[in-house]
Parts: structure tokens; sequence; C-alpha cells
């Protein structure tokens, strides 16, 4: 196989991914099958794109988007059992579960404008065209994003959360 | 939740995910698993076919998906082996200036024994890199160029780099982009692991990977010249201070605390404390020892191999030039574990006639060692 390029770019931009990939699925193992499959994809589209990491990203969002409309409603992808974990003194494993916890709570479209927008650091133009949106959508679930993340994780909330995480994002 | 909470909590959540060895290997497996699946299930679909067309009956039990790869609990990435300055010259006979060209660039040995330049923006003057476990670097530097530091170059400054300009600390990624750039305290550069680079030279200060945030660590028995590996620190202490060690004392440090769980005596002259190493499971200490203290040939660089546990060591002889100064200089430039049980040293050794100023490229030499048999 040649594909001039293709391993630098795996190789140099794979952790950055999988952490990106962790952040919109909230599992290792279906972060790493989401790279995968994005990768994969994008090799055979290789000397076509013009913008790889656009197109992985792309290709990573779609593919979690469709994953979850075919096995949303009865898979559940995260590191944390549904209990939601009390503090026992390792306060930023707990903080970690809890956000964790939180965005398996979101829409997964939501919980996509989030993490490319705060964890990417990309536009809001950029976010727009990256999920194929209006700037105004993006806008809009950001803020919707973080209100209801806040909501999740004021105290009080831990039942709701626990809920929440049980049944998946619902767009 | 606000913008800024969510950005350090969202880093917090992604920090400790680590991808598996070979990326790049792991997808073409997984490209090749695709494929015979596809195939396999034309096949199966055209045998099914076939028989249904003939009347006959399949009778195909379920077919039980590969087994998952499995994905190591924490790969590291094999370390990379950073050079910075080291350039030192003098009049020679013919009134130009020789010897070995100082440099701001920040070198890195590849395997096959090249010598490449890396750049990173906004940080032009490197003083001193460590490898992260992912795979990228820390490094420790200037934003702007060093002036020249050789004492024989006219209106050159006697300074160090680190006193002549804030320092500045870059965590760059993998690919060589920059992840933080930021002012710091701090002129030394410990070491780095999952979580934090430890940093010193003004206390100690903690690097957070996930957020950029520096934050000073009060543990007063840290000096700025440890090295750290596996969940601790190493340091040589040379007594008394600031002159010729009558005695020399190896301290281990946990390196989530900083306090001391552990001391051995060595001998005085092993307390080169400008060249360590740790091997990644926290065994072995490397010491690049130029000689004696006193009464040695200048210009020979030997490597003891410490045991930290039990004591045991060996010491052997990497280069040795004419014990004359300003002829063939050798002088250690960096070295790096590759595993547990080899270490690679590079150091630059100048002709023993130098009548001209040398680039660290024309005049490096590498070797690796290894830790006696067990």
């Amino acid at each position: 196989m040649d594909l001039p390029g293709f391993q630098e770019f795996v190789e140099f931009r794979y952790a950055d991914l999988l952490r990106t990939a962790y952040l919109l699925t909230g599992s290792r193992d279906a972060a790493e099958d989401l790279v995968q499959a994005a990768l994969l994809t994008t090799m055979r589209q290789w000397r076509t794109v013009a913008d790889p990491l656009a197109y992985v990203r792309r290709a990573m969002v779609n593919k979690r988007t469709s994953l979850w409309r075919r096995f949303g409603s009865r898979e559940v992808l995260t590191d944390v059992p549904p209990d939601r974990s009390m503090s026992d003194g390792t306060a930023g494993r707990a903080d970690r579960a809890e956000l964790l916890a939180a965005l398996g709570g979101l829409p997964v479209r939501m919980r996509a404008v989030l993490v490319l927008r705060y964890w990417e650091d990309m536009s809001e133009v950029e976010t727009a065209q990256l999920l194929g949106c209006s700037v105004g959508t993006v806008k809009s679930q950001a803020s919707r994003g973080l209100s209801r993340l806040r909501d999740l994780l004021r105290p009080g909330s831990a039942q709701r959360l626990g809920d929440e995480a049980r049944v998946g994002g619902i767009e | 939740m606000n913008v800024p909470e969510l950005k350090a909590g969202l880093a917090r959540l992604a920090e400790p995910v680590v991808p598996a060895a070979d990326p790049y290997g792991r997808l073409l497996r997984r490209s090749r698993r695709v494929r015979v699946r596809r195939h396999l299930a034309v096949a199966v679909a055209a045998g099914l076919a076939a028989t249904v067309l003939v009347g006959g009956v399949a009778l195909l039990g379920p077919r039980h998906g590969e087994p998952r790869p499995e994905v190591a609990a924490n790969p590291r990435a094999t370390p990379r082996l950073f050079i910075t300055g080291g350039g030192f010259s003098w009049v020679g006979t013919d009134g130009r200036q020789v010897g070995l060209s100082p440099t701001d660039d920040l070198g890195e040995v590849l395997p096959d024994g090249r010598l490449v330049t890396r750049r990173i923006p906004g940080l032009p003057a490197v003083v001193q890199a460590v490898t992260l476990p992912e795979g990228g670097f820390v490094a420790l530097g200037r934003r702007t160029p060093t002036e020249p530091r050789s004492f024989a170059l006219p209106g050159a400054s006697p300074t160090r780099a680190s006193a002549s300009g804030a320092m500045s600390v870059a965590v760059v990624r993998p690919d060589g982009s920059v992840r933080w750039l930021a002012d710091t305290a701090a002129s030394v550069l410990l070491g780095a692991d999952d979580r934090r680079v430890y940093l010193g030279g003004a206390g100690i200060i903690a690097l957070d990977l996930a957020t950029g945030r520096q934050q000073s660590l009060v543990w007063p028995d840290l000096h700025a010249d440890a090295v750290l590996a596996s969940g601790r620190f190493a340091q040589l202490t040379g007594e008394p201070p600031g002159a010729l060690p009558q005695t020399c004392v190896l301290e281990l440090l946990n390196a989530n605390t900083g306090a001391q769980s552990a001391t051995r005596s060595l001998a005085p002259d092993d307390c080169w404390r400008d060249g360590t190493a740790l091997s990644p499971d926290g065994r072995w200490l490397a010491i690049a020892q130029p000689g004696p203290f006193m009464g040695g040939n200048i210009n020979e660089l030997r490597l003891i191999l410490l045991d930290v546990d039990t004591g045991e060591q060996t010491n052997q002889v990497l280069d040795q030039g004419p014990a004359v100064g300003n002829s063939g200089n050798v002088t250690f430039q960096g070295m790096t574990w590759l595993n547990d049980d080899g270490v690679r040293v590079v150091w630059t050794h100048l002709p023993d006639h130098v009548d001209q100023l040398y680039d660290r490229s024309e005049v490096l030499r590498m070797t690796t060692v290894t830790v006696p048999a067990q």
C-alpha cells in the first residue's frame, strides 16, 4: 500500500484523535474502534482528502452519531458503572467519573459540539462546517450543553445523573 | 460549570487516555481483518445462495468475531534522545575561533544515529528537553535567541542562558505542534510522568499536563538535578556543597510526595550530577562521568551503571582523547534509556588537532550500554 504521508499522519495524530474519540464516546474501547474506523475511511480517500485532520474528525463525529442511532437505545458506552461514583478520597477520579457521566447524559450532537469547541478548540465556524450545521446551531448547542452540564453536575443531582447515564444520550 | 471549568474537566478526562504502541500497524491489521471479513461474507453469501438454489440446507453455526486485540494498560512511547547547547570555543593558533559551535537548536538523535533539529514555534532557544510518555516532549528555553556564551568571543555575555532572560516551558505533541507554551520561574527540567512535568531551579514546580497550570511544590528534599522514572526521583548529593565532594550520597524520593525513601553512599568520584538518567523501571541509575574529579584524563567519558537497590555497579570507559587541554575534547551531550536494559549515550569528540569550529553533527558519537546480565 503506497499512501504517502498516511503513516506519519496516523502516528502523529493518533493520540490526539483517540482522546477526542474518548470524549465523544466515554469508553476507551469504543474510542479505539471509532478512531480506527474513521482512519480506515480516511485511508480509502487519502489521495483526494485536502484536510485529513478535519476529514477524520468529521468521520468520527458522523460514525459516532450513526452508531448511536443504531445502538444508542440499547448500548451504553461508558467507563463507569451506572451508579454514580462517590468520593472516597480520590477526588480527581470521582470528578472525572462525574463529568463523564454528565457528558453521557447529553445528546450525541450536543456532546460533539462541546468536545469540538472546548477540547479541540475549534471556532464556531469550524465546528459548524465539520458538523454540517449552522453557526447559530453550534452557538445554541454549546450554550445549552453547558447549561445542561451545569444542571447535571449540581449537588443533589446524583440520582438524575445516574439515570441519564443509564439511558445514554437522547437527541 | 463555565467554559474554563469544562475545558479543564475535558483535559482531565482525556489525560489518562494513552494509545497502544504502533497505531499504524494496528490499523493495518484491522484493515486486513475487515477485508477478510468482507470477502468471507461474500463467499458465505454466495455459498448460501448456491445451497438454497440446489435445495440444500445451510448448516452454518454462528461465527464468532475475532477477539479484540489486547490494549496495553499504559503503553510508553520510545524515549527520545535530545541534546542542547554544549558548544565551547577558543582562539586557535591562527587567531580564529575553533572548537564546537554553540547553538540554541534542540537536537534529537534518532535511533539510526542521525542528528535532526526540532523547531518549536515560539521557543527558538532551547536549553533542555525530555520525552513525555505519549511520545511528545517538554522543552525549556527562552523565547529570544541566546547571546553568545563563550568567554573567548568578543563582547560575549558570561551569563548562563537561564539567567539572561525569562524562561519558558513548552509542551510539544508528538507531531511537533505546541500544546502549552508558558513562562516559568524554573530553569531546569527534572522529568515528566503521565500527569505532570517537574521543573526546578526556583523550588520545585509541577506543570499539569492536562491544564498547563504550574504549581509550586513544597518539597525541600528534592534538588534541581534529580531525575525521575517509575514513580521515584533519584539524585546525587555531594558534601561539602560547592566544593570537591568528600562524600557522595544517592537519594531516592517518592514522586508523589517528594519525601526521601532511601539513601546509599557512593564513592566521591561518582558524584557527577550533570549527567544522570534513571531506567524506566527505576532500578538503574546511569551516571555519565568525565573521569575523576582530580588527577584524571580531562578528555575521557565513563559511564557508571548503578543498581540503586543493591548498590552493584559497573564503570566503563566509553571514549578517550589525549590527556591534554584543547585537543581531542570529549564532551558528554546526553543520554536516555531505550528500555529497562539499555541506555544510549551521545557525546562529541573533537579531532586531536582542532583548526575550525565544528557542528555537533560532525563530531557526534553514540553508543548503547546494556545493564549487567542477571
